[in-house]
């Protein structure tokens, strides 16, 4: 089987493009933020190779005082909108992962106690926003708004951004949820209320613990999704409320992208580097103490 | 005594039943809200000229439609964006499934260990923005000297391809590692070939996956609008662009919600297509 690997050629060949296509944004990015000029200009730099490498963009996410970082001031106003669209986005990341988590685990639990056929059709349910594309779940969504406004006052903002966030998150909290579901005693309720629980602490203190990895993986989906979303975000947020993503779509549209967001993006990148390499690490030793 | 176990056991099952059953009887509003209501008003708009102004004597008309299918507007512009959005997202797709095949099944016949580290290079790059990374492809191609108009659409392939290959590997290789490899030893046992076993049996068996993979990246593709806007610089129109350039501008729901119908028709299909081969939504995550 190994051997037989290492003579696939082609296939390594292919493996390298794949991850090459992958890879190259992210590399740009990286080089990016560690580079001294503003925007495009940079192109004609790195074909002569002059790169003036800087920490400068890294500085400028940790500090208000920027006279030293020699970035210009009418700049400086765009790094105060991104460090605001970062607070907004971890808002309303972090929010709508607890909630869609908690909401998610329930919903799950409920389709579960149903008949095979019935959780189809439930699961069908769930899965719809999963597959829909998210200019139609995003401009569904404003509609919906677009009505609570009229009818309630609702404006537009961090509120209806929070309500999108837990409507697309909540369908991949229950994905991962169902699989554990399945895998756990169906008499764990039952058990757990015939031992003295009540109905509500059957489920919180039986059912939950023994389906924790699938509601984290759930809870994980949520985070990624909301701190990445742009197009739903794009729709329901009005005009006065943005997110990274956002931010970054109407700063290209005047023309400037600061580059302190490149910055901002290494760092979460990294952050996710590290927590997937432990996580494997603990999971390896997992494995290692089964065997 | 049986049967008074039966019975106790019946009436246990009922309870828990209706206990945690009651948990759907929220998600099934939740939806209503969010999926039903919306859907009403999509027709709703796409059959009328209401425009959420006051005072307005609504009437219910086809001329959105005609306007989209059959007007000067739709000649020079909607039909052609259809045919660009349509060839982009087949070129796209065959592409991630041309790459994203063998990068499954080479993930499916690796080592564990080298398997869990391709698996997180495929997952880190959805922790980086996606508007940044299509950013970061126009600076690519800008020293690639290849950011004008004849290559525009090239572009915008290969900028698809990086963000959505990962969705088509990702289902393709969940399927794989469910295939038993007692049925590809059994095929080699009745003597075929490594080729033959792939094609008969490995294949097949791993249609589910390409189905969802594909799914997953034709859909994306032939809605998005931010690819397209950042990587030909706002000049190339698509299916996703008509969408998104409605709702920009104002007064434009009504023709707005006829291109998302069109929109959620494929997306009905896609569904359709996904849940035939996989009921449980697996592939999906």
């Amino acid at each position: 089987m190994k051997k037989k690997l290492l003579l696939n050629i082609p296939q390594i060949l292919i493996f390298i493009i794949a991850m090459a296509l992958i890879y190259a944004p992210v590399i740009v990015i990286f080089i990016m933020s560690f580079t001294n000029t503003y925007n495009i200009s940079t192109i004609g730099l790195i074909k002569d190779g002059h790169l003036n490498l800087t920490f400068k963009w890294y500085q400028s996410l940790f500090t208000s005082d920027y006279s030293a970082l020699n970035i210009a001031s009418k700049y400086i106003e765009n790094i105060n909108q991104l460090k605001t669209a970062i607070l907004n986005t971890f808002m309303v990341t972090i929010f709508s992962t607890l909630i869609s988590t908690i909401l998610g685990t329930l919903f799950a639990i409920g389709i579960h106690s149903f008949s095979k056929k019935i959780r189809t059709y439930l699961m069908l349910l769930n899965n719809m926003p999963v597959v829909s594309p998210d200019i139609v779940t995003g401009f569904l969504l404003l509609l919906v708004f677009v009505l609570f406004e009229t009818i309630f006052g609702l404006r537009r903002g961090f509120t209806t951004v929070l309500l999108s966030h837990i409507f697309f998150s909540i369908p991949y909290v229950v994905l991962s949820v169902m699989p554990a579901l399945n895998q756990i005693d169906p008499n764990t309720y039952d058990a757990a209320r015939d031992l003295g629980c009540s109905r509500f602490s059957a489920v919180t203190k039986a059912i939950i613990p023994s389906i924790l990895t699938g509601i984290i993986t759930g809870a994980t989906f949520a985070f990624t999704m909301s701190i990445d979303d742009f197009v739903i975000t794009m729709f329901t947020s009005g005009t006065e409320f943005y997110n990274v993503s956002t931010w970054i779509d109407s700063s290209m549209r005047r023309g400037f992208i600061p580059k302190s967001v490149y910055a901002y993006n290494v760092i979460i990148f990294s952050i996710a580097m590290i927590v997937v390499f432990v996580s494997r690490l603990k999971s390896n030793k997992k494995i290692k103490e089964l065997n | 005594m049986n049967d008074t176990l039966a019975l106790t056991a019946k009436s246990a099952n009922i309870k828990k039943l209706k206990t945690t059953r009651s948990y759907v009887i929220p998600y099934l509003i939740w939806c209503f809200i969010f999926i039903a209501i919306p859907a009403l008003i999509l027709i709703f708009l796409a059959f009328s000229n209401y425009d959420f102004s006051l005072n307005q004597e609504v009437t219910i008309t086809f001329k959105n439609w005609t306007y989209v299918f059959g007007s000067e507007y739709a000649r020079v512009v909607f039909w052609p964006a259809i045919g660009r959005s349509f060839l982009i997202s087949f070129i796209v797709t065959i592409g991630c499934l041309l790459l994203g095949y063998p990068v499954a099944y080479l993930m499916h016949t690796i080592k564990p260990k080298y398997r869990a580290i391709i698996m997180a290079l495929l997952v880190l790059p959805l922790w980086s923005n996606q508007v940044l990374k299509i950013v970061s492809w126009r600076t690519i191609f800008a020293i690639l000297d290849l950011n004008s108009r004849e290559f525009y659409e090239f572009n915008i392939v290969i900028a698809m391809i990086s963000m959505y290959l990962p969705f088509m590997i990702l289902p393709i290789y969940t399927v794989l590692a469910k295939i038993d490899e007692k049925v590809i030893e059994a095929s080699y046992d009745l003597g075929c070939t490594k080729i033959q076993s792939f094609i008969k049996v490995t294949l097949p068996l791993s249609l589910g996956g390409i189905v969802s993979g594909i799914i997953m990246t034709f859909l994306p593709s032939l809605t998005t609008f931010e690819v397209s806007d950042v990587i030909s610089n706002y000049t190339i129109v698509l299916l996703g662009n008509l969408i998104y350039n409605r709702f920009k501008g104002t007064g434009g729901f009504n023709v707005g919600s006829v291109f998302s119908i069109i929109a959620i028709a494929f997306t009905i299909v896609g569904f359709v297509t996904v849940m035939r081969v996989d009921k449980e939504g697996e592939t999906l995550i």
